[in-house]
């Protein structure tokens, strides 16, 4: 009898990891993908009580109006696609009124817009800023922070460009984006490990591709693979550790300002080590060498941060908070990317 | 004999729903969508700076007065200075609201007239807009493709005010300028008085305008 090869099984394994997380990492996206929900819950902005329940009676108003899922409620014997079970008593005003004979009989299947609980405002209710206000993360350094940020704008704007003035006077812009793209090359491993470790495997598998792709043609240094249409949309940023400690709900604590590297967070610092860990010139020999090249290609790169930076601290009237609240917010966004 | 009596009114009533959608349909289309609204803005803005006199500095002046001008009828600084302000704005008097709205106007101008006219070969594409159920705000999400090709995405967030739709907020890759503004606002005046926050904003304004 011919024996089934080991690679049969590992495709089979594979196959059935994506199956099963290939639903799951959907629901997480569906915070950042779903328009249909804006259309309808926003006006439910609010920050009272009464605001909250308005919005439950607003959404449970349209799920009368859909049939499909609302047959399921109040059966005894409802199929159970939808999986959320509620013991509670009716969640909305409208099933309330009607007294015991639409009180839901055990067993009843509650559904629910995606992700919204009974009274939650949806995320993002193009408000007034009325209730969200104050700073998005914890200060308790802001001395110290201050006198950091003020050490690096000196230094970024004061020696790093002009220093990278000459760099582009020097070299032409070929040679700049071709180094530019061979680290990002080099710092494929972060992507990739980091995307495996949230469960994203399609866009780990697509970060492979690219890899072997612009490796094989032109050793990184162009970046071929980029125009590819690939099976999943990938951030072009890149995952990192920090990401993935924001995707396991892992949150900031509190702000701090590195010095040369910036902006960050105990969150984002902890980030960084694991980065540092999956970065190759990490294990590379002599290191002194090593950690050259890796200054050198990360001095090259600044063309994309130093306009940013300068842009910023031009437009803002205190440019630390500016910088607090943008770096945070920046960075919250691409955990959600 | 009673379907015939009936029959009047269900022509009658007929009629009115007829009258009712046809004025309903007039008035739709006589207000335009806030994304209709905003694209002319933008296309105007841009159509102005992309002007060759606009960028050559000797003959910017009058150009740079159409350009205040066209950015405030479609941009209203009064909803973005209350909004930054936060709760501290009733407290502000008329004057010094004025004075805020003025000096945080050109602040945004300056900074960011400076940097269009940087990216002349920017591309703006409309990709969406959603509105809240009330109608009473919108939000237009654009994506602006830079010259290297970089894209980022952009939103305008808008409110019906004089029969037309005025920009409250610009989103930035997701982040809202308000809300950045606001925090640095509510530190400033944490420990300093209105007068003092003004003076801040329009010494920073005076220092873009001379870049």
């Amino acid at each position: 009898m011919r024996r089934a090869h080991p690679l049969f099984a590992v495709i089979v394994l594979a196959a059935m990891a994506f199956l099963f997380c290939g639903p799951a990492q959907a629901k997480e996206r569906g915070v950042s993908m779903r328009p249909s929900a804006y259309g309808e819950d926003v006006s439910a902005g609010g920050s009272s009580d009464a605001d909250a329940r308005r919005a439950d009676t607003v959404s449970h108003r349209r799920y009368r109006a859909a049939p499909a899922d609302h047959e399921l409620r109040g059966r005894t014997r409802a199929p159970r696609r939808i999986t959320t079970r509620r013991a509670e008593p009716a969640p909305s005003l409208t099933y309330a009124a009607g007294g015991a004979a639409q009180a839901f009989l055990p067993g009843a299947i509650t559904v629910r817009h995606k992700g919204l609980s009974a009274g939650e405002i949806p995320p993002d209710e193009l408000d007034d800023y009325a209730i969200s206000g104050g700073p998005v993360i914890a200060d308790p350094l802001e001395p110290w922070n201050r006198f950091w940020f003020r050490f690096n704008d000196i230094l970024y704007l004061g020696i790093l460009k002009p220093v990278y003035r000459g760099w582009e006077y020097v070299t032409p812009r070929e040679l700049r984006s071709g180094l530019k793209n061979f680290l990002h090359n080099v710092l494929f491993p972060v992507r990739f490990v980091n995307n495996l470790l949230q469960f994203r495997f399609l866009e780990a598998g697509v970060e492979f591709g690219r890899f072997m792709m612009n490796t094989m043609i032109s050793a990184g240094f162009m970046d071929l693979a980029k125009d590819k249409k690939t099976i999943v949309p990938v951030d072009p940023d890149g995952e990192d550790f920090g990401q993935t400690l924001g995707y396991w709900g892992i949150g900031h604590g509190c702000y701090i300002v590195w010095p040369l590297l910036g902006p960050s967070s105990i969150r984002e610092t902890v980030g960084r080590v694991g980065d540092w860990a999956a970065t190759p010139f990490t294990y590379l020999q002599p290191w002194e060498l090593a950690w050259s090249v890796n200054g050198g290609l990360r001095f090259n790169d600044l063309d994309s941060v130093l306009p940013m930076y300068e842009d910023l601290s031009a437009a803002s009237v205190d440019p630390y908070i500016a910088m607090r609240e943008a770096y945070i917010n920046y960075r919250n966004e691409h955990v959600k990317k | 004999m009673k379907r015939n009596a009936l029959f009047p009114a269900f022509v009658l009533s007929s009629f009115l729903g007829a009258a009712v959608l046809i004025v309903s349909c007039a008035c739709a289309q006589a207000a335009p969508s806030a994304r209709e609204v905003l694209e002319s803005e933008v296309t105007a803005i841009l159509d102005i700076i992309r002007k060759p006199a606009y960028a050559n500095p000797a003959t910017r002046g009058p150009l740079r007065a159409d350009l205040e001008r066209e950015v405030r009828k479609g941009f209203d600084f009064d909803e973005f200075s209350s909004r930054t302000a936060g709760p501290r704005w009733q407290q502000f008097t008329a004057e010094q609201k004025r004075q805020f709205s003025n000096a945080f106007a050109d602040l945004l101008i300056n900074t960011y007239a400076g940097k269009i006219s940087g990216y002349n070969g920017e591309k703006v594409a409309y990709t969406g807009e959603r509105t809240s159920a009330k109608g009473d705000r919108a939000e237009v999400l654009t994506v602006v493709t830079l010259k290297d090709g970089k894209k980022v995405p952009v939103a305008y967030r808008l409110l019906p005010k004089d029969g037309t739709w005025k920009v409250y907020d610009v989103l930035i890759e997701n982040i809202s300028l308000v809300k950045n503004y606001r925090t640095q606002f509510q530190d400033i005046l944490k420990n300093a008085s209105p007068e003092d926050l003004i003076a801040r904003i329009r010494a920073k304004a005076d220092e873009t305008a001379k870049k």
